[in-house]
């Protein structure tokens, strides 16, 4: 049974999730080539329970490019995670708080200012991304080959 | 006991995840001959299944890290209970005594050897809690995530498991 906790962190990250799609549907508004559609997901997280979150497909007219994927809201210091499936790889956007995660007594990414979704890099770098256009663009070609 | 041992397990994630990159765009850039010898009939095919294969390197990762870290502390903490062999008394218990406690040592629960890790000055308290974070989410994936059975939480990244666990692996090689 979902707290009254959960019930509040899972609307919280939906909330966030559905915000970020609205970003990332304006800054392709200019490319009218692209085709977005959203599905869902089923996510079960012992905090929040069982529940859905919306999936965002952006498609070529050749190919399935990318799917971005809830995978909840409950991350070992983060408040949410969402997978770029991309034709060529995944990539991790995260929602950091309070500076993002701490490694050794130090913030383990140095860009990491206000609260946000980021694209947290999944290399030894330890780089984060804040979610703009400009940044979101370049996650967009790491994870399919799609330069926007 | 000295050098660290999550560092190859890291780079195998790494070697095979750009190897999946590679092998990718050579199935889209239609480099057929490179189909030979293999299972795969069609592009499409190769695609979905790299696709689902980088899925499973990916939790095969947690797995091997994991595995790889509990083998690390556990030796370390044998290589600790030798010491009893000099600080016993009677002599004639010490070599036994020690010897059987690095015997046990090989079924103790991961989340008392790391409760036990928090002795260590050096360690940060929190570095061992999201070691058991970690642990829990190993375990989700080890039950084949199953919906059923809720996770409590997930890691950022492959590589943030890593780090988190390399944190407390640096610090027991400096002890």
């Amino acid at each position: 049974m979902t707290t009254e906790n959960g019930e509040r962190v899972k609307q919280r990250y939906l909330t966030r999730v559905n915000q970020l799609y609205s970003d990332i549907t304006y800054w392709l508004t200019g490319h009218q080539e692209l085709h977005i559609e959203q599905h869902s997901v089923e996510i079960a997280e012992e905090l929040t329970g069982l529940y859905t979150a919306p999936t965002l497909v952006v498609s070529s007219p050749t190919d399935k490019l990318a799917e971005f994927k809830p995978e909840g809201a409950c991350i070992i210091e983060a408040e949410g995670r969402i997978d770029v499936l991309g034709w060529l790889g995944v990539e991790y956007i995260i929602y950091m708080v309070n500076g993002g995660p701490i490694l050794g007594g130090q913030q383990m990414f140095k860009d990491i200012e206000a609260d946000g979704w980021y694209w947290a890099e999944n290399n030894l770098k330890n780089k984060a991304h804040f979610m703009n256009q400009e940044n979101f663009f370049k996650l967009f070609a790491q994870a399919t080959d799609y330069e926007l | 006991m000295n050098s660290n041992p999550l560092i190859p397990v890291l780079a195998a994630y790494q070697v095979s995840t750009d190897c999946f990159k590679v092998a990718k765009r050579a199935v889209k850039q239609q480099q057929n001959q490179l189909f030979a010898d293999s299972n795969w009939l069609t592009q499409q095919n190769a695609h979905q299944n790299i696709d689902k294969t980088a899925a499973e390197v990916s939790d095969l990762f947690v797995f091997s890290l994991w595995a790889t870290f509990e083998r690390f502390v556990i030796s370390y903490l044998q290589t600790k209970a030798v010491g009893l062999q000099q600080t016993v008394a009677p002599v004639s218990l010490a070599n036994p005594l020690s010897e059987y406690v690095q015997k046990e040592m090989e079924y103790w629960s991961p989340k008392d050897i790391l409760d036990l890790l928090k002795n260590i000055q050096s360690i940060d308290k929190n570095a061992i809690g999201k070691a058991k974070q970690i642990l829990e989410y190993r375990n989700w994936i080890a039950h084949g995530k199953d919906m059923k059975k809720s996770s409590s939480v997930k890691a950022m990244t492959p590589v943030y498991t890593y780090q988190t666990l390399n944190e407390i692996v640096n610090i027991l090689l400096s002890n």
